[in-house]
């Protein structure tokens, strides 16, 4: 009787003591432990990239060579503004070394950017993050803004050896201060979760009701520098409607972000460079 | 050192559940491009419950839930507890199921992954809150795991007895001795 008391007994005491060890075992270990498994994980999500750019590759082979040189010609195009761009931007930045100078301002943050390429797309119910391959190895800072040639795509959450975690901006924990473009009081721009085969969106709060918008002229809302994360004026997102809030102070939307963020292979995370003073 | 291959059922599962959850891992990347997701942890917890014996069975879901809160954004451990009350609350019902009957496991299945899922989405609406978005896509989620894995179920509970099987285990001779 009481043997076959024990018998049923044995997976219910199995259970508490595997709980109870797990308790048990100090923090340390269980880092440990995490961080190994990680490892050990990585190097697939890398494998997984590794495929797609072989399966890419043979697929621009395939390609016909009248399609190959209007791509090339549209690349060379395409180079030529993007260096335009540069001698503006370098006259640009000398003007506001020069005003600096003669106004005895504090410099603004310049930023250098690392790219790294996405391991691993996780946006599910529960969280919205990527993965990319570049970790501690490349001295990848914590909480480092991340972005895009279309605007911001989220902040550096975790870093590991090889690899680091950016939260999505469609998380709903990223908030950040924005301003909409032409206007300079700040609103507050938050991750919002999109439902499938739909554009990734977010949400903005505290717009002054002078703020109009309307489907035919949707507004874009950019970084506002504010908050020190994100360089001022980084596209963030689209904005066609506003709703008057509850109290009637302000309004919100929903702001409307880039069908690229769901397929981007790229990103460049952002490292404040040290002031020379 | 025991040679028995048998005493190895642990290890062979849970080799088996890293390389699957990689899989899925590669999979889920692809259907996050239209915002999509797949759920499969109930298959990986009731195969265990099921066909193992006791120890073995522990053995075998402690590693494949350490190994899933690792890759993924759960702090080491959440998985832990569910994993193993559903492990042991399947185990105690296991002399009930038919198991000649695969809609009967399929259920078990089911109903596994529906626990478990419904377990993480709690966890999460603690973290970042409840919206109505929030609901709809992971009730969305939780629909199209249920329906895949009430496709595939038994298929794959197949596939994990032909493993055991390549290395001269026979999982249903063993439950049949049990029995």
């Amino acid at each position: 009787m009481s043997k076959e008391r024990n018998q049923r007994l044995r997976p219910l005491i199995a259970l508490g003591l595997v709980l109870f060890t797990w308790i048990l075992i100090p923090t340390f270990f269980k880092k440990v432990t995490e961080d190994f498994f990680y490892e050990f994980q990585a190097p697939s999500w890398i494998g997984g990239t590794l495929v797609r750019n072989v399966q890419k590759f043979w697929t621009g082979r395939m390609e016909s060579k009248k399609s190959l040189i209007e791509e090339g010609r549209d690349l060379a195009r395409l180079n030529a503004t993007l260096q335009y761009q540069i001698q503006q931007q370098d006259s640009l930045a000398a003007q506001v070394d020069r005003y600096e100078e003669l106004f005895n301002l504090p410099s603004l943050p310049t930023y250098q950017a690392e790219v790294g390429r996405i391991a691993r797309r996780d946006t599910n119910g529960w969280w919205q993050e990527i993965t990319i391959h570049k970790g501690r190895n490349f001295e990848i800072p914590k909480g480092a803004p991340v972005v895009y040639s279309g605007g911001v795509v989220g902040k550096v959450r975790k870093v590991n050896m090889t690899t680091s975690i950016i939260d999505l901006i469609t998380s709903p924990n990223i908030r950040l201060a924005a301003v909409f473009e032409g206007d300079k009081r700040p609103v507050l721009y938050q991750g919002s979760i999109s439902t499938p085969f739909t554009p990734p969106k977010g949400t903005v709060q505290n717009v002054p009701t002078d703020i109009q918008i309307s489907k035919g002229h949707p507004r874009r809302l950019i970084t506002s520098g504010l908050g020190g994360v994100f360089p001022e004026g980084l596209t963030i997102g689209w904005v066609q409607t506003l709703e008057a809030s509850s109290d009637g102070l302000f309004q919100s939307g929903e702001v409307i972000l880039s069908d690229e963020l769901n397929t981007i292979r790229e990103v460049a995370i952002l490292r404040t460079l040290e002031s020379d003073g | 050192m025991d040679k028995n291959p048998e005493s190895y059922q642990w290890l062979i599962l849970f080799i088996l559940y890293g390389i699957a959850l990689i899989l899925l891992s590669q999979l889920n990347q692809s259907l996050a491009t239209v915002s999509l997701f797949l759920f499969v942890n109930g298959l990986l917890v009731s195969f265990p419950a099921l066909f193992l014996p006791l120890g073995q069975g522990i053995a075998a879901v402690f590693l494949f839930s350490i190994f899933y809160d690792s890759g993924e954004s759960w702090n080491i451990g959440v998985s832990l507890f569910p994993n193993l009350v559903t492990f042991t609350a399947l185990y105690y019902l296991r002399d009930r199921i038919q198991y000649d009957n695969r809609r009967a496991y399929k259920m078990v299945v089911l109903i596994v992954n529906l626990i478990l899922y419904i377990y993480y989405t709690i966890l999460a609406g603690n973290t970042y809150g409840v919206t109505s978005q929030f609901v709809f896509l992971n009730l969305l989620h939780l629909l199209v795991s249920e329906f895949v894995l009430f496709l595939i179920a038994g298929l794959l509970i197949s596939y994990q007895k032909d493993v055991l099987r390549m290395f001269n285990i026979d999982v249903d001779a063993s439950l049949r001795a049990a029995k």
